[in-house]
């Protein structure tokens, strides 16, 4: 299954930069095509090193609505404030 | 005074005395609603066109001081890359080269990918790279062809595993949600990702000189190259080609002085820094439904804003080159095209006004806005001037008022008229006319683009034929602009490259509307108002001459004709870049050995091919569960009727469980042993 990105699991970016996981698997000859296709399978992802993307906001500038008092407020018939 | 603030300045003056002038023709004999509309209008299409003029000015300025300084001895503008890379810095900083496909010509994709690691190698510096296919393909056929070419590339590349491929189960946020998946799982790897297009084709030399620009600027979050189209055969994507190699440096060193560090992303051909990416870019859906709301389609700009919004610079590397895609063949698909990016940069409008903003990113998305907008400004503005010619045209002068015997003659501004059409004419085309001396003036240049002569004609022909197809763009993309207005939303498709060709049907149903207006307003214009008829015959004849225009101009032959008599030759054409060349050898090559493409008939009989993809789908980890029952009905099919019977979808559900491939696999095997059993496995036997 996909692995689950932990914000502890994040890797540091200085010690995360060498480690695709696959090099040093070398390759059998295409023609040894059982043990061929086995290193391809092996070797056709590297190491999943997670990260966590946080999703961003836009804010808007609103029309803030003027501030009234209370009375005011309470007293004006419904809708008037438009 | 920072550039922004200069190229305002120059806009908004040039443009005023333009407004000024207009002002005055059409308010010669009194100011009224229509009017004052015209002069709004004319306003605003005044503003894009200056702003663009001042934008190709600069550029020019940019590109000239860059190569008298090459041609008098500044030695490190002269130097070339290859000396340039020798300096480069000694960081093992590791790049990802990604590259989303989408239903796209798998050989053309992994073809690209292999001249492009022949070109790193190159370099000595291939150990730094890796390059990710990161398909979202639907297409169960194509999704197989993906995994036998990734295949077979990786048997030439061998025993470097530095080439590798996934699928996602999920096309969950499009292109942009692919990047997203793979820096989830893969990005702590890497320092920089390259991101591609599936069209993209970038050299050696040029991705080893990123990674330096890079690693010597810790600030800079992204350096985008303006890649140059190529690969066109057809007429319009010659047209196209020629255009964006004449004048596209201009726009690119004026975009460049412009942004400084402020620059943007184009969604492809750019180095990003990773960490900058990761941290400020996983896109939020705008509030509301589609078109204007929901996901973002544009995403590149917002990206860029997001990171300049955070503090990280963006520069735009207008001087490397080594940089292409393709351009889309015909202008139907062009227009295709056209109506995504339309929905996308309309989005934008929504973040305009969003707080903490930088300047330069507001900027970015009016422009984007205004490239689509400026289309309906301008039919509005031709909408309301045909209006005033029918109206006078319907009204008796009056030549006395009141009680007054002195007759009031109309007033005549027919050479002011004249005079300012003269310049507007010349602001549309002086980017070309810079361009066009860039080239003359590089000896390079010259002899590449097919001599003096030659590129000027060629000039003069792509300045015709840009004229005519004006207004037809204008009308596709006014009616984009109003459909996306009034709520009309796209999928997403997969954009048609390389193969030209239209035919007389679809070129009819695209631009019959397109004549039939033509038809009406040349005709109109002609018994309304004599006078002016010339005047809009341009606009007219593009309209009327739409459909054989496409037809003309969608036509390989054509278009490779006057390339081998030397005219419309990009840059790259004329001193072919190595990659480039290897590219169209290998393509050659794979068209020479006419291989029958791999399909789910083959794959589903050939053990090896069964291996791979089951092994590709369990090395990536998500698989589709698949109900007992309906995989009983498939294999159940399978066997009776044969893998060519089963549908797509039937396909698609068997190829996203590796456990399910492996037992059709077996099962079709047992099936052809006990019908034949002495025959090979291949489907077509």
């Amino acid at each position: 299954m996909v692995t689950k990105v932990a914000e502890d699991q994040q890797g540091s970016w200085d010690d995360a930069m060498d480690i695709p996981g696959v090099r040093g698997k070398l390759a059998p000859s295409p023609d040894d095509h059982r043990a061929w296709t086995a290193w391809l399978s092996a070797t056709a992802l590297p190491q999943v090193q997670p990260m966590r993307m946080p999703q961003q906001r836009f804010e808007y500038w609103r029309l803030e609505r003027p501030k009234t008092t209370g009375i005011a407020d309470e007293a004006a018939p419904e809708g008037a404030l438009g | 005074m920072s550039h922004r603030d200069l190229l305002a300045l120059l806009t908004v003056g040039t443009a005023a005395a333009f407004i000024v002038a207009f002002g005055h023709i059409v308010t010669a004999d009194g100011l009224d609603w229509l009017d004052a509309g015209m002069i709004l209008l004319h306003a605003v299409l005044t503003l894009w066109l200056v702003h663009g003029l001042w934008l190709a000015i600069a550029g020019f300025c940019v590109v000239a001081s860059r190569r008298l300084r090459e041609r008098f001895g500044d030695q490190r503008a002269a130097e070339p890359l290859h000396v340039r890379r020798q300096r480069r810095s000694t960081s093992s900083a590791r790049t990802a080269i990604t590259i989303p496909v989408y239903n796209e010509d798998a050989v053309r994709v992994f073809s690209g990918i292999r001249a492009m690691l022949e070109s790193i190698d190159a370099t000595g510096h291939g150990d730094e790279f890796d390059i990710f296919v990161l398909s979202d393909t639907r297409d169960g056929d194509l999704w197989l062809r993906e995994e036998a070419e990734w295949a077979a590339l990786r048997a030439v590349d061998s025993p470097r595993a530095r080439l590798f491929y996934r699928r996602r189960l999920r096309n969950v946020g499009r292109k942009s949600g692919n990047i997203k998946d793979f820096l989830e799982r893969w990005g702590g790897n890497y320092e920089y990702m390259i991101v591609f297009d599936a069209d993209s084709i970038m050299s050696g030399e040029t991705l080893v000189e990123l990674v330096r620009r890079m690693n010597d600027a810790p600030g800079v979050g992204l350096i985008q190259v303006p890649p140059q189209p190529t690969r066109g055969e057809t007429l319009f994507a010659r047209l196209q080609e020629f255009a964006c190699s004449v004048y596209g440096p201009l726009c690119s060193a004026g975009l460049s002085w412009l942004a400084r560090g402020d620059g943007n992303f184009w969604g492809h051909n750019a180095i990003i820094r990773v960490r900058a990416f990761v941290e400020n870019c996983d896109l939020p859906h705008l509030p509301g439904r589609a078109p204007l709301g929901g996901e973002i389609l544009s995403h590149d700009f917002v990206e860029a804003a997001l990171m300049r919004r955070a503090g990280w610079e963006l520069r735009m590397a207008d001087d490397l080159g080594g940089s292409w895609e393709e351009t889309p063949p015909t202008i139907i698909d062009f227009a295709k095209r056209d109506r995504r990016w339309c929905q996308g940069n309309l989005q934008h409008f929504r973040l305009l006004f969003a707080r903490f903003m930088h300047p330069s990113s507001r900027y970015y998305f009016g422009t984007g806005v205004m490239a689509y907008a400026s289309s309906l400004a301008w039919m509005s503005f031709l909408l309301v001037g045909g209006y005033e010619i029918v109206r006078r045209s319907l009204t008796e002068p009056v030549y006395f008022q009141g009680d007054s015997s002195q007759p009031i003659w109309p007033v005549s501004v027919e050479h002011e008229a004249v005079a300012l059409l003269t310049l507007t004419l010349c602001v549309l085309f002086m980017p070309k006319i810079l361009g066009l001396i860039l080239v003359l003036i590089d000896p390079h240049r010259r002899r590449a683009q097919g001599g003096a002569i030659r590129v000027t004609l060629s000039v003069l022909i792509e300045s015709i034929y840009s004229a005519l197809i004006a207004p037809v763009m204008m009308m596709f993309h006014a009616s984009f602009v109003l459909s996306v207005l009034i709520g009309g939303s796209v999928g997403w498709g997969t954009q048609r490259r390389g193969v030209g060709g239209t035919a007389l049907g679809e070129a009819i149903q695209a631009h019959w509307l397109h004549t039939l207006i033509g038809v009406v307003a040349g005709v109109g214009v002609y018994v309304l108002a004599p006078d002016v008829f010339w005047w809009t015959l341009p606009i007219v004849l593009g309209l009327v001459l739409s459909i054989p225009l496409t037809l003309l101009s969608s036509s390989t032959r054509i278009g490779l004709a006057l390339r081998r008599a030397g005219f419309l030759l990009a840059e790259e054409e004329g001193a072919p870049s190595p990659v480039l060349a290897r590219l169209e050898h290998i393509l050659r090559q794979r068209e020479k050995q006419s291989q029958e493409p791999m399909d789910f008939p083959r794959a589903i009989a050939d053990e090896r091919m069964a291996s791979i993809h089951a092994g590709l789908v369990r090395a990536y980890g998500e698989e589709a569960d698949v109900d007992p029952t309906a995989l009983e009905a498939i294999e159940s099919k399978l066997r009776s009727e044969g893998p060519g019977a089963l549908t797509g979808q039937e396909r698609v559900t068997i190829l996203q469980n590796a456990g399910a491939f492996e037992q059709l696999h077996r099962s079709w095997a047992e099936a052809v042993a006990k019908m034949k059993p002495a025959a090979s496995l291949d489907p077509a036997a």
